[in-house]
């Protein structure tokens, strides 16, 4: 096959996921699109800045305005948008660097002998999974401070004991398996054994659990930011633009309205492709 | 099943009540350690940190005595141990009382919000369950699984700011903010809140539910009852809410743990003085022994449910336990 | 007897469990000369897998030596099985759905062993691949699509593929169509029969059935409880068994 051609098939190979995905699920990849799309054309199109005052504060929506304006002035609907990037990139990376950090952790407890590095983790991977995600993620950003940068550790932080703990029961399976047994006697190394054969099979678990985790944590980098530990102003980002328009629900609601339906919106799609991936690979 | 290894260790005893007990206390070990390590995670000197860089070296000095920094790691892991067992949790930098004191003074508040939320939570799916699962290709299914995906996926302060918008602004049949007294006069003042609480934990509880009636509806003995007569609230009870009890514990410290989070947005939202509205305050002040004193407790709250759940499961069923 | 390929001696295997000692192998002696077959026969529990771990090195004997090609490879003294020997026996197991990698294609696995053993260049070792498959009748679309799609008998057919790859002098077959159907279970038994015969290949073949054992070995081991109750040429133990456990077992199989 030449590199022409595996190009020209992967979109064709990615239309025929989509036609095979269930009806919910389909939905979900048509809203994702969609949010993204709209995230990174508006803020182009819009002919309002991100940044810059453009009308009075919190004047109610208006055709020009359909969102309304914030209390800086400024369009709320570019900034709704604006917010896709920031909120959709921290997102991914605070799903990726746990899942990653996790699943290598879990699988090589799971899969190793010594029997005090696999109780040490797991007692460590119980107790962080005890605490309540959003709780034990304030208590480090109040040590590691604010930010986006912040926020992606302390997310880390707390999620990677759950793909530890998926990754680990899975490894403990796998181990016990014949394969794993055929390919010692054809000589491979441990190392290899565990790097080529069991990791990956710890990894297509905790990628499945990974797309259903993403609606959490995207909830959550929100639900920092809208308690003020998260992304800092001026960077549009819903959570704290909701937390602009707490202080004006009298007032101004609209403020909070449109960054909390195109939140919302977007949760909504990822959890449609989440619970479907769930589904499936459960059965 | 799951009483029987904590981690890799496998407790060395039959009974299945002593096992969970085992595997909560050596999971509280853990959840402490956790919150001890929390503030080491620094790559600074939190001291400095809170005083500034303009500090004198004997402020400093103070402050990290304070902040239990000072000595080796083990001597310091040693006397937070031991303040602990005294029930001292350190003192707070910004209020200066004991952290434990704060923490008392929030936590009923907290528990109640919990407790008005779990009632509505249950008195609210336990029916949708039923007709879904007895109506398994009727609209209203179809409408529960988009319903459910949507509910989970709003922000509770999104629904909550919402709430206060509609209920109490415009409706003025809930209070703005606020709480006076404790239940149950204080339901007029947590009736909203909880209610937004629950709208998010509706879905997770019924989607437990309905499997279990589902795969419970499937067994003959079901049909045979059918046959024979059973049918109001004997039949309920025996066939439908009895089997999903012991689902549903199992759920229980995963329900308790989403709740203490959410009450964390809520408590700000409707300006509910709980532990919730405390940590809040205390990580944006860097009250670093307030946090690790709220972020322990939470945890370890949240193994006691736990461990609570377990015990309960196996006085059931005694096969769970083996 | 110098020149046999394999020769166990007086092996015992127990497994130490919590609450008891599983006394599973007492006492087994074995000599397959090269290109000699030998068949494991018994009833559930009676040891017959823990003789094929034990021979192929995945659970140490307790006591006793065996040795492969005149290696010492398990017993007192013995250093394991290492790269000049390791080649030599591969295995077969029972289920044909927890012998593979779930996640690797068929082509890779068998690649991946090729290479393991020798130095080919990529595209070289991707035609020897292909060509191994074949000879046990995987297509080259079966040998590079997943596994959801095939069968436990083509599971079976890959896994002997990939075992077969360095090229080894005993192949131990652990019930390898037990979990098969009729037909399946024929057309893995005549595979194993060809590749015997063109490879001048060992099989130790394991089997509750001895009808299947007849078909593929010389010789016979029929075992119980952990201890050997009957050994010798596989006609002489079916026609003219002694023991009245083999003669269960001959009916059960006729059943
Ligand atoms: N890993 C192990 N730990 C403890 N005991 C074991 C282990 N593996 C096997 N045994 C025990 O050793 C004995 C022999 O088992 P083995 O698997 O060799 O029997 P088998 O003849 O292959 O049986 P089957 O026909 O069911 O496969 C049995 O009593 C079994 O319970
Ligand atoms: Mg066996």
């Amino acid at each position: 096959m030449t590199a022409v051609a595996s190009a020209m098939s992967l979109p064709r190979s990615m239309a025929r996921r989509f036609r095979l995905l269930p009806g919910s699920a389909r939905a979900g990849v048509i809203i994702i699109t969609a949010i993204v799309a709209l995230g990174l054309l508006v803020p182009i199109l819009s002919p309002y800045d991100l940044y810059e005052q453009v009308g009075k504060a919190n004047a109610a929506p208006t055709f020009e305005h359909p969102f309304g304006l914030d209390s800086l002035g400024r369009d709320i609907l570019t900034r709704s948008f604006g917010a896709v990037r920031i909120d959709i990139v921290v997102a991914i990376v605070g799903v990726m660097i746990p899942l990653l950090i996790g699943t290598v952790v879990g699988g090589l407890a799971g899969t190793t002998d010594l029997r005090i590095v696999r109780g040490g983790v797991g007692l460590l991977v119980d107790g962080i999974n005890a605490f309540p995600f959003l709780i034990l993620a304030l208590g480090v950003i109040a040590v590691i401070g604010t930010g986006a940068q912040a926020m992606i550790i302390a997310i880390a932080f707390t999620s990677w004991a759950r793909y530890a703990k998926l990754a680990r029961t899975r490894a403990a399976v796998l181990r016990d398996l014949d394969f794993v047994s055929a390919l010692r006697l054809l000589g491979y190394s441990r190392a290899r054994i565990t790097v080529r054969h069991i990791l990956p099979n710890c990894f297509s678990e905790t990628v499945a659990y990974g797309v259903s985790d993403f609606t959490l944590v995207i909830l959550t980098v929100a639900a920092l930011s809208f308690l003020g530990a998260g992304v800092r102003p001026p960077e549009p980002e819903w959570g704290s633009m909701m937390a602009d328009g707490r202080i004006y629900l009298q007032s101004a609601p609209w403020i909070l309205v449109g960054p909390g339906i195109v939140l919302t919106i977007t949760a909504f799609g990822v959890s449609l492709i989440g619970e479907a991936l769930k589904d499936r690979s459960r059965g | 099943m799951q009483a029987r290894r904590v981690g890799g260790l496998r407790l060395p005893t039959r009974s299945p009540l002593l096992r969970i007990i085992a595997r909560s206390v050596l999971v509280a070990v853990s959840v402490t350690w956790v919150s001890f390590s929390l503030m080491r995670l620094t790559p600074g000197d939190p001291a400095i940190l809170l005083l500034g860089d303009q500090a004198t070296d004997e402020l400093i000095a103070r402050m990290r005595e304070q902040l239990g920094l000072n000595g080796t790691y083990l001597e310091q892991l040693g006397r937070y141990l031991s303040q602990l067992a005294q029930g001292d949790m350190g003192k707070s930098v910004v209020f200066g009382v004991p952290v434990t004191t704060l923490i008392a003074q929030a936590v009923p508040v907290t528990l109640q919000l919990m407790l008005v939320s779990i009632t509505m939570t249950v008195i609210l799916a336990v029916p949708i369950a039923v007709y879904v699962s007895l109506n398994p290709k009727g609209r209203g299914a179809s409408a529960f699984l988009v319903l459910a995906s949507l509910f989970v996926s709003t922000p509770a302060f999104f629904t909550g700011l919402l709430a206060l918008l509609i209920a109490a602004v415009w409706l003025k049949i809930a209070p703005v903010a606020g709480i006076v007294g404790n239940l149950p006069e204080a339901i007029t003042y947590l009736w909203l809140p909880s209610l937004v609480i629950a709208l998010a934990l509706v879905p997770i509880l019924a989607r437990v539910l309905i499997a279990s009636i589902t795969d419970t509806l499937r067994e003959e003995f079901v049909e045979v009852a059918i046959v024979r007569g059973v049918r109001g609230w004997t039949f309920a009870w025996r066939y439908l809410i009895r089997p999903s009890i012991a689902p549903t514990l199992s759920l229980l410290s995963y329900i308790v743990g989403t709740l203490f989070a959410s009450a964390v947005v809520v408590e700000l939202v409707f300006n509910l003085p709980g532990t919730g509205t405390l940590l809040v305050g205390a990580v944006s002040g860097r009250d670093y022994p307030l946090v690790q004193g709220i972020v322990l407790f939470s945890g370890v709250f949240v193994v006691v449910i736990g461990a609570f759940a377990d015990i309960v499961t196996v006085r059931i069923d005694p096969r769970v336990g083996r | 007897m110098a020149g046999n390929l394999i020769e166990v001696t007086d092996l015992h295997v127990t497994y130490r469990t919590a609450s008891t000692d599983v006394l599973a192998v007492r006492g087994l002696n074995l000599t397959v000369g090269a290109g000699q077959s030998t068949g494991i026969v018994g009833e559930s529990g009676s040891g017959k897998s823990t003789v094929a771990k034990a021979l192929v090195g995945l659970v140490p004997p307790t006591s006793g030596s065996i040795r492969i090609d005149g290696d010492l490879v398990a017993g007192e003294r013995a250093k394991g099985y290492h790269r000049g020997s390791r080649w030599k026996v591969q295995m077969i197991f029972q289920d044909p759905y927890g012998s593979l990698d779930p996640r690797q294609q068929p082509l890779d696995a068998v690649l991946e062993a090729i290479q393991h053993w020798r130095k080919l260049s990529k595209a070289q070792a991707r035609t020897e691949a292909l060509d191994l498959l074949k000879s046990v009748g995987i297509t080259e679309r079966q040998a590079t699509s997943g596994l959801r799609a095939l069968s436990g008998g083509q599971r079976q057919r890959i896994s002997i593929a990939r075992a077969l790859a360095p090229s080894p002098q005993v192949l131990v077959a652990d019930e390898p169509t037990s979990s098969l159907d009729q037909s399946a279970q024929a057309a893995i038994l005549n595979l194993l029969r060809r590749i015997q015969a063109e490879r001048g290949l060992s099989v130790i073949f394991i089997s509750h059935d001895l009808g299947l054992v007849r078909y593929l070995t010389e010789d016979v081991i029929v075992m119980k409880d952990g201890f050997v109750v009957e050994q010798g040429p596989t006609d002489q133990v079916l026609h003219h068994p002694t023991q009245e456990y083999t003669q269960r077992l001959i009916a059960s199989a006729l059943a």
